[in-house]
């Protein structure tokens, strides 16, 4: 038996014993320490596990089937690292180490409440552990020695792809915590939000650093002038973002005016369940091959999950249902629940897509969800606009002063441009960022309301980058050039200077010289390039794409492929505002840890509320041992 | 609160309507040639096949033209675009509608056998080779 292998027994033993303590301290019995103790060394021995697997990569041990498929002898160090998580077992042994770290931070105060999170974030543990020693094994011998790998897939040897995965799952596992704290605490009529707030904002944050490197990834890599495909695999990190932020939003009204209880009980199981479906769908080839829904043993392990999951939250739900009484009042509320809602809706319009090719022999166009998401997107930032002034004093008359700007904004756009869609866009933007700056100047701005500005202004940047990007891109697919050869498209000319071939460590480069020209003026050369790599693999010949990018349009090339008579064939795309696609995007989830940082308010409110808690007889104990 | 629920409902309803009639126009099935070359004309459909050996024409300004098999039935498919894997013999999966005697594909998916298999394992199920 592999040394890994009982690194993850010894793993699933500290699990279960961590799970039983917790029902014992729960009955009364006085062993937090030793809870402590069996969640650090789950957490140890799933990390020694971790790295076994890792140094079997940099030994290159090819007998061990998983470094087999994913590596080879050329790989360069840092993609021989993130090999380790290019696969399933690999992923799900990062999704394992990264809950082994959030269980053992999470569980700070010393009550039933967290003993009870603790067990139900280890049962979740134990699932992704016994998939490990089962059919997911990462340790599986092959009865020969191969001299050399089947090699990583050419396309994740970017850092984008190196990076997306562990930015996917640390957003992916730290989803449990709210969900665990969610049952426990409702379980024991008690609040949730304080303990599991922080945690539902690092994994927002990372689930949107990893949706974003995707994305980036998608555009710098695949050569079709797009970031966001609508693909099975991309949707499915984007339907727990979506559950999530509306859940930071329901958290808001929870927190102030003790509203929306149930709203955001449902949004943290739902996310939770979003979660395990898309660690499922990606990790599982499921969509790409629908005929392997019933081959694959794990699929019914997931739906499993999520259905325990579902039902321990219901039943909670139904015997506490007295917890969730209390309703929130006023505008302002009324706008979070309406924002709710879009999240809403556009989660099920993602999911039903995603699902289709599951559930019925066919699937949906992109055009389904541009034909929803759309409207939806643009009635979430006119909503934007609203909300952030529905606190202020003459709330109408600043909303009409936004409508004025952004219809003035509108028109001036109109009469430059003449271009209607995109003339209302900029007016929704203006209205937007219009009701952002009056919402915010004049009040006090804490590390919190600092993130939401962020955040917000984000969104709007997005909105209009997403708009100019899809709406007005253009694409000139049928390029054909000879060396000397030059061609007009659009505004632009191209002119194929030549080719070099040069010999890489592992790979082979045919790189293309084209110079663009505007207005006879030289832009710039761009060097797209085919990289064949030199591997078994028969898709290891990948087009590299090139981009020049200016602050309101991006100019897009890419190499498909060179014949023996030297002459090549091109797609080119001029995308306009990308690069607020991606300044948004990064604002977001900036908005999303500023928001998250410790603040000192934070601290005097917890000793209130601890005295407070003290009176009503409930245990608090703050630092607990060898914690952060 | 009466109010609120009606216009929840109302936005619901809505919603609903201009989901589904956007699901029923964009909904793209996975039929076989011979179910296509029996109908004689289809639209927006996806189609599994291989390409026949020797049934390829190369034509000028990026088009190609090829049969696609289901061990059955043939049908003869145009396309235009790059398509750098290009290969006969492999599995495709041809994306547009029938008419005239012609699949017009708007999208090709080519699938090398092995590829496909470690494709499925890996993370990425964009294929760098045909696009709309």
């Amino acid at each position: 038996m592999d040394v890994g292998y009982l690194f993850l027994l010894a793993s699933m033993f500290s699990l279960i014993v961590s799970i039983i303590l917790d029902f014992e301290f729960i009955r009364g019995k006085k062993c937090w320490k030793e809870i402590k103790y069996a969640n650090l060394s789950f957490l140890v021995f799933t990390a020694l596990s971790f790295f076994t697997l890792l140094y079997y990569f940099l030994i290159r041990d090819f007998n061990v089937k998983y470094v087999f498929l994913y590596s080879d002898t050329h790989l360069p160090l840092v993609y021989t690292i993130s090999a380790v998580w290019a696969g399933r077992e690999g992923s799900l042994l990062l999704w394992l180490l990264y809950l082994g770290i959030f269980i053992l931070i999470s569980t700070r105060k010393r009550d039933r409440i967290s003993a009870f999170a603790n067990a139900i974030m280890c049962v979740v543990a134990v699932f992704f552990n016994f998939l490990l020693l089962t059919s997911s094994n990462p340790f599986v011998r092959l009865n020969f020695n191969p001299p050399e790998g089947w090699g990583l897939n050419p396309l994740l040897r970017t850092p984008e792809m190196a990076l997306h995965p562990p930015a996917i799952f640390l957003g992916y596992a730290g989803m449990t915590v709210p969900f665990a704290y969610a049952v426990a605490a409702t379980y024991y009529r008690e609040e949730w939000i304080e303990r599991a707030r922080n945690y539902l904002l690092v994994a927002w944050a990372f689930l949107g650093v990893g949706i974003l490197l995707g994305a980036w990834w998608a555009y710098k890599t695949l050569g079709w002038g797009g970031y966001w495909g609508w693909d099975p695999v991309e949707n499915s990190s984007l339907l727990p973002w979506l559950t999530a932020s509306a859940l930071l939003h329901g958290v808001l009204v929870e927190e102030r005016r003790g509203g929306l209880k149930l709203i955001n009980y449902i949004l943290a199981v739902v996310t939770f369940d979003l979660v395990i479906l898309a660690t499922f769908i990606t990790r599982s080839g499921i969509i790409n091959s629908v005929h392997a829904f019933a081959r694959n043993q794990e699929a019914y392990a997931y739906l499993l999950l999520i259905g325990l999951a579902s039902f321990v939250a219901f039943v909670v739900a139904v015997k506490r249902k007295d917890v969730f009484r209390g309703e929130a009042h006023g505008i302002r509320n009324r706008l979070i629940q309406a924002t709710i809602l879009i999240f809403s809706l556009a989660t099920v319009t993602v999911l039903i897509g995603t699902l289709t090719p599951l559930l019925m022999r066919a699937s949906v166009t992109k055009e389904f969800y541009r034909h929803i998401e759309i409207p939806l997107g643009t009635a979430l930032v006119v909503l934007l606009g609203i909300c952030v002034v529905a606190i202020k004093r003459d709330f109408s008359q600043r909303v009409l002063r936004s409508l004025a700007l952004g219809a003035g904004a509108g028109i001036v756009c109109f009469g430059l441009t003449r271009l209607a869609l995109a003339s209302l866009g900029v007016g929704i933007f203006v209205f937007s960022l219009s009701g952002i700056i009056q919402g915010y100047s004049g009040r006090k701005i804490d590390l919190r309301k600092a993130g939401a500005i962020a955040a917000h202004l984000g969104l709007i940047l997005l909105f209009i980058g997403v708009m100019g990007s899809w709406m007005y891109e253009s694409s000139y697919t049928h390029i054909n050039l000879g060396v000397g050869q030059s061609v007009k498209v659009g505004d632009y000319t191209l002119k194929l200077n030549g080719f070099n071939e040069v010999n890489g460590n592992g790979k082979f480069y045919v790189i293309a010289y084209v110079s663009v020209y505007r207005d006879g003026k030289l832009i710039g050369v761009m060097h797209p390039k085919l990289v064949i790599y030199n591997l078994m693999r028969s898709d290891r010949i990948v087009a590299s794409v090139d981009i020049i990018s200016m602050p309101f349009q991006d100019i897009y090339i890419a190499m498909g492929s060179v014949t023996e008579s030297g002459i090549a064939s091109f797609e080119f795309y001029i995308v306009p505002l990308v690069s607020f696609v991606w300044i948004g995007s990064l604002l977001i989830v900036a908005g999303g840890i500023l928001a998250a940082l410790p603040e000192k308010r934070e601290r005097a409110g917890k000793s209130i509320k601890a005295a407070k808690a003290g009176a009503t007889g409930v245990e608090y104990a703050e630092g607990e041992t060898g914690t952060v | 609160m009466k109010k609120v629920s009606i216009l929840v409902g109302v936005v619901v309803i809505v919603f609903g309507i201009a989901l589904a009639m956007s699901f029923k126009s964009e909904l793209c099935p996975y039929v076989t040639v011979s179910y296509v070359v029996s109908k004689g004309k289809v639209s927006n459909v996806q189609v599994n096949g291989t390409i026949v050996p020797g049934t390829t024409k190369v034509l000028p300004n990026n088009t190609l033209m090829f049969n696609l098999s289901d061990g059955k039935t043939q049908m003869r498919v145009i396309y235009h675009g790059i398509l750098s894997h290009y290969q006969e013999g492999i599995p495709a999966v041809v994306v547009g509608s029938y008419y005239d005697g012609l699949f017009h594909a708007k999208e090709v998916l080519l699938k090398c056998p092995s590829k496909y298999k470690v494709m499925e394992e890996n993370y990425s199920t964009k294929k760098v080779t045909g696009k709309v």
